[in-house]
């Protein structure tokens, strides 16, 4: 059991680490709509966190697109000789399933679906949290389940592979884009804007 | 602050989770944890070289079958035909498809070679304890991180084709061995990235860089 190590000092306060190259640098105040970037290697260090709160509506919007997305059609082919086919995106993990890929469905299901909805899910609960001063438990390490995730999330690849896949499957006949591929890409894309407001500091600094 | 210190050099930890510094000397020797967020305190990552080399030994033996082994398979009026992953983008030209037979191309081989030079580059350099080019490294380090990912993408093309295109022996698509090991190698590279702690690269060589914490 490692005890807690002793708060810092108030002039450690005013300091910050670069994340990716440890240069040590004095906290600068922020004007609206500035970043603080890493002198040596421009990295993002911080931001000024005041529309952090805007991004808990738009991450309940993109929860509705996903929920939305995984009900619709993703894609639709009418091919020659009566040759045709719909499917939705439960139906990317059921292909490699039945086809006895068990583990890639499973790594499939989890980057496409799984982790994506539980960074969504997992930021909503700390943000909720977060309004009601904290007093929701598990918080803490919901918040870093939820950051540990990112680089697995993958579902915007998902998105680039589907129109590679399109490319090469109009040469077998016509093909339509279904409700899912629209809300998909509307959850991607609220996605990518809430977390460019989201802002860690203000958890830290306010808990 | 006119010298240009590290958060190591100057004997302090800063919190991953949440970027608070702490004194080195008073967290001691068997580490402690952030006050506010609760995370595990550590100056680099632990046993980081270690880990990556490991990960990246693992990638570059699965990387053999990955592209030895078929990654889908086609049938066409009751023929069947294996490709793997360079004969895949060969049929894409072929098929007068340059623009996506070249995103392919970068993500399914030129990317996951770019990670396995610059992850060996960069894990020699630093047990070597290469003093220069620190900016130029971490930069490549970076694009490392970022571009990594996408090389799953042919993991997701073939298992769409798969489930758009099953019309028994008129046309159908299957995937191949080669995509369990290639997304295995995406998958450990990935981890390999994670693992190396670009900040050692700025740790200078004559300080007692331990490698163990």
């Amino acid at each position: 059991m490692r005890r807690i190590a002793t708060p810092p000092s108030e002039l450690l306060n005013h300091l910050i680490a670069c994340r990716h190259c440890d240069l040590l640098q004095q906290r600068q105040p922020l004007r609206r709509g500035e970043w603080a970037q890493c002198s040596r290697c421009g990295a993002a260090l911080y931001q000024r966190g005041d529309r952090h709160h805007h991004a808990l509506p738009i991450l309940l919007a993109a929860l509705l697109f996903w929920l939305i997305a995984l009900q619709l059609p993703f894609l639709a082919l009418a091919g020659r000789a009566g040759m045709e086919s719909e499917m939705d995106l439960f139906a990317t993990v059921g292909v490699l399933w039945d086809q006895g890929y068990l583990l890639l469905a499973l790594g499939v299901a989890l980057t496409l679906l799984l982790l994506p909805l539980l960074r969504v899910v997992g930021l909503i609960y700390v943000l909720t949290a977060q309004r009601y001063r904290f007093r929701l438990p598990y918080w803490k390490p919901i918040w870093h389940l939820t950051e540990a995730v990112i680089p697995w999330t993958m579902h915007e690849i998902y998105l680039l592979g589907a129109l590679v896949a399109m490319v090469k499957l109009t040469t077998i006949g016509d093909l339509a884009v279904g409700g899912a591929m629209w809300a998909f890409a509307a959850f991607i894309g609220l996605e990518v804007w809430a977390e460019s407001l989201l802002n860690h500091e203000v958890l830290w600094r306010r808990s | 602050m006119e010298t240009e210190l590290t958060a190591r050099a100057a004997g302090l930890i800063a919190c991953h989770g949440c970027d608070r510094l702490y004194v080195a000397a008073e967290v001691g020797d068997e580490g402690g944890r952030c006050g506010y967020c609760g995370q595990p305190l550590y100056s680099r990552s632990p046993q980081s070289l270690e880990r990556s080399a490991a990960w990246l030994l693992a990638a570059l033996i699965l990387y053999l079958p990955a592209n030895l082994y078929p990654m889908m398979w086609t049938t066409s009026l009751g023929r069947m035909q294996a490709n793997t992953i360079l004969e895949g983008v060969v049929v894409l030209m072929q098929g007068g498809s340059y623009g996506i037979a070249v995103v392919v191309f970068v993500a399914s081989v030129l990317i996951p070679i770019f990670k396995f030079l610059v992850l060996g580059y960069l894990l020699l350099s630093i047990v070597r304890a290469q003093p220069t080019a620190l900016s130029e490294r971490l930069r490549l380090y970076r694009w490392v991180e970022v571009v990594g990912r996408w090389s799953m993408l042919d993991v997701f093309v073939v298992a769409i084709l798969a489930a758009m295109v099953q019309f028994s022996s008129v046309a159908a698509v299957q995937p191949g061995i080669a995509v369990d090991a290639f997304a295995a190698v995406v998958i450990c590279t990935m981890l390999s990235a994670q693992a190396l702690d670009s900040r050692l690269i700025f740790d200078p060589c004559s300080s007692s860089t331990d490698w163990s914490r």
